[in-house]
């Protein structure tokens, strides 16, 4: 019996996200004016999400006792972390003090090659990230007037 | 009415609407972006626009990538958009046979008919039904986003548990910040930056984009193999369009309705169209092999659902489809209060956006003839650049929110989780719709109980209100006891029994 990934992510992902809530819910004041207060509706999303992940389990474990094959998702590909990892390493570099403009260039000529699987894309990659960086940079700073992160 | 209609015939107006649907129909034709993400991503751009422009330039979006979809699946066999899955079926083989422009003739001008039928719908039924639910109460309101919440769930792609477990997740992610009806700080943890709560746009740009360039890069789409166009236009003649009037009308019907109910989107619509045109098809066997009737049957219904999709969103400030939460999304951006009372407080632009939707539909049907087969040779852009770029331009969107760079980090967040969603086939319309409406639930279902000293028998005495709570519980127990019923009779080995 087997039973499958999806029901096992969405039963994770309500206990942890119901802790957070009941958690949070203790330091909300108690109503003064309305009868339910603020942690109310907190509180019922976190029994409706268990309830809910729990039934999404039982559904699986019922359809993998009848011997009904889980639904298998497409392998993650190794360049999607890779992108991932990218994307946040694109935003820390903003957030620890490098600006928009260098973390845009190197974010955007490292993604096309990873996404693209090829090193032949190298060169369109750097053309695209320079004009990419210096364009955005550009026209959100002189024509929509976005303060960007400036390098510090 | 009158002001509504001038203004949306303005110089001003009418560029941002083209603009809008032009772009929509581009941004529709390249596989892997979407209606939904142009939105996203064009949305911080409007801040500084009338609130009338941005609202006209995000229906011409709306309208115009639902259209644009049809290229890409006749000529690519890949859709541009989901809506226009049912029409690779019919539209490829059609373009395979030699006959690629009256492929695409004949799913631009069904495209125009159902958006034009469902305007009519839209102009006919809004103001009536507006100035019904002026008379609703908390209650009433309460029970009815409880309604549309639970539809929205129960029909949606996947199971019902599945649906409502996203909604509520939805809900979930509204809830950190200030709460409206009291003012009191929720879920903040200490961090500054938590008391004004997820912001929308950041969470918006994060589910709908940054999951689907996940999605993309997992996928690594190839670059497609466009099927090349001839000279002549395949336009049918009269005596076809005649011939096919009945599924016309029947499909702009389906497609209307379906767009009326809450958080189910124009996929669904042409899924349904399609079903039952080859359900009354004298010839059924012809469907899938490249058949007039199945083009005409799914592009008549995805262009109607969208006008159709305005309706609940104009009269009852509650999105039609996932695509129209955007659009309430940049209407609270922009200050207007979408729901009962928007007739009242702000009918020139109501009326203004009928008049767009009109007007949009016609410079679609405009566009795509004159261009397509221009916009044929743009297709193709590989995911490659696709991803870095939107990803690029997300985190200017997300930043430009609030200057600051946790917004940018709560975008990429969300991002993962609709990526993790999608791969654990969770849906995400639920979701959107959830986070949307949780804050006018809540304000709503708190002053009914006020109303009633938190007694929740009171809603006993609002028949309206129990009407729309016996039909979530409908809703709920219908496909459950459905499921039950398939489930007997379904074989003992079933792949993909999730989907």
């Amino acid at each position: 019996m087997r039973i499958e990934l999806s029901a096992w992510f969405s039963l994770g992902l309500a206990l942890f996200i119901a802790t957070i809530l009941f958690v949070g819910a203790q330091s909300i004041s108690p109503p003064i004016f309305d009868p339910v207060g603020s942690a109310a509706l907190p509180q019922a999303c976190a029994v409706a999400l268990i309830g809910g992940a729990m039934g999404i389990f039982i559904e699986s474990a019922l359809r993998a006792k009848k011997g009904i094959e889980a639904a298998v998702s497409a392998p993650l590909r190794p360049a999607t972390l890779g992108i991932l990892a990218l994307m946040c390493g694109y935003l820390l570099a903003m957030q620890f003090g490098f600006g928009f403009l260098l973390p845009t260039i190197f974010f955007t000529a490292v993604a096309i090659p990873i996404v693209a699987k090829s090193r032949k894309a190298v060169p369109f990659a750097i053309v695209t990230a320079l004009l990419l960086g210096f364009g955005c940079q550009a026209l959100f700073s002189s024509v929509f007037f976005v303060d960007l992160p400036v390098m510090k | 009415m009158i002001q509504g209609l001038i203004d949306a015939f303005g110089p001003m107006a009418l560029f941002w609407t083209f603009v809008g649907t032009a772009s929509g129909i581009l941004v529709g034709a390249i596989p892997g972006l979407g209606g939904g993400m142009l939105m996203a991503l064009v949305l911080p751009l409007t801040f500084s626009m009338q609130p009338l422009d941005a609202i006209l330039l995000l229906i011409g979006i709306h309208v115009g990538s639902v259209s644009g979809g049809l290229i890409s699946a006749t000529l690519l066999k890949m859709p541009g958009t989901p809506s226009s899955v049912m029409t690779t079926f019919d539209g490829h083989p059609m373009a395979m046979k030699g006959e690629p422009e009256r492929a695409l003739s004949l799913g631009i001008v069904s495209s125009l008919i159902g958006g034009l039928m469902a305007g009519v719908a839209l102009a006919l039924l809004a103001p009536p039904l507006s100035y019904w639910a002026l008379k609703f109460g908390p209650w009433e309101l309460a029970a009815l986003i409880l309604m549309a919440l639970v539809l929205v769930a129960a029909i949606s792609k996947g199971s019902t548990l599945k649906g409502l477990f996203a909604a509520t997740l939805g809900v979930v992610a509204a809830l950190p910040g200030l709460a409206e009806s009291d003012g009191q700080l929720r879920y903040t943890f200490g961090v500054d930056d938590m008391a004004t709560g997820f912001r929308l746009l950041p969470v918006l740009l994060g589910v709908f984009v940054v999951s689907q360039l996940l999605n993309e890069t997992d996928k690594a789409l190839g670059k497609g193999t466009v099927i090349k166009l001839g000279k002549r236009s395949g336009f049918p003649t009269l005596s076809v369009w005649k011939s096919y009037s009945g599924n016309i009308l029947r499909s702009s019907v389906i497609g209307t309705f379906v767009g009326i109910l809450p958080g189910v989107g124009a996929s669904i619509s042409a899924m349904v169209a399609y079903g039952i045109a080859r359900t009354f098809s004298k010839t059924p066997e012809k469907f899938g092999t490249g058949h007039d009737e199945g083009i005409v049957a799914s592009e008549t219904a995805n262009n109607a659902n969208v006008g159709g999709a305005m309706i609940p969103l104009v009269t009852l400030g509650i999105p039609g489809a996932p695509v129209d939460a955007l659009l309430l999304g940049a209407m609270v951006m922009h200050q207007i209060q979408p729901g009962p009372l928007l007739f009242v407080t702000h009918g020139n632009l109501v009326w203004a956006m009928i008049a767009a939707y009109f007007i949009s539909n016609i410079m679609m049907f405009g566009i795509m003839m004159g261009s397509y087969r221009k916009i044929a040779q743009v297709i193709t852009i590989p995911a490659h650049y696709l991803v870095p770029v939107v990803f690029v331009l997300c985190v200017i969107g997300s930043y430009s929110v609030g200057n600051r760079l946790f917004d940018v980090w709560v975008m990429l967040g969300f991002g993962v989780l609709g990526y993790l969603m999608d791969r654990a086939r969770i849906p995400l319309g639920p979701f959107v719709i959830g986070l949307v409406l949780a804050t006018p639930f809540e304000s709503e279902l708190r002053t009914a109980l006020q109303l009633s000293d938190g007694s929740l028998l009171a809603i006993f005495q609002h028949p309206m209100a129990l009407l729309f709570v016996a039909f979530a519980v409908l809703m709920l127990a219908l496909p459950m006891l459905r499921g039950r019923k398939a489930s007997a009779v379904l074989p003992v080995t079933t792949k993909g029994a999730d989907q």
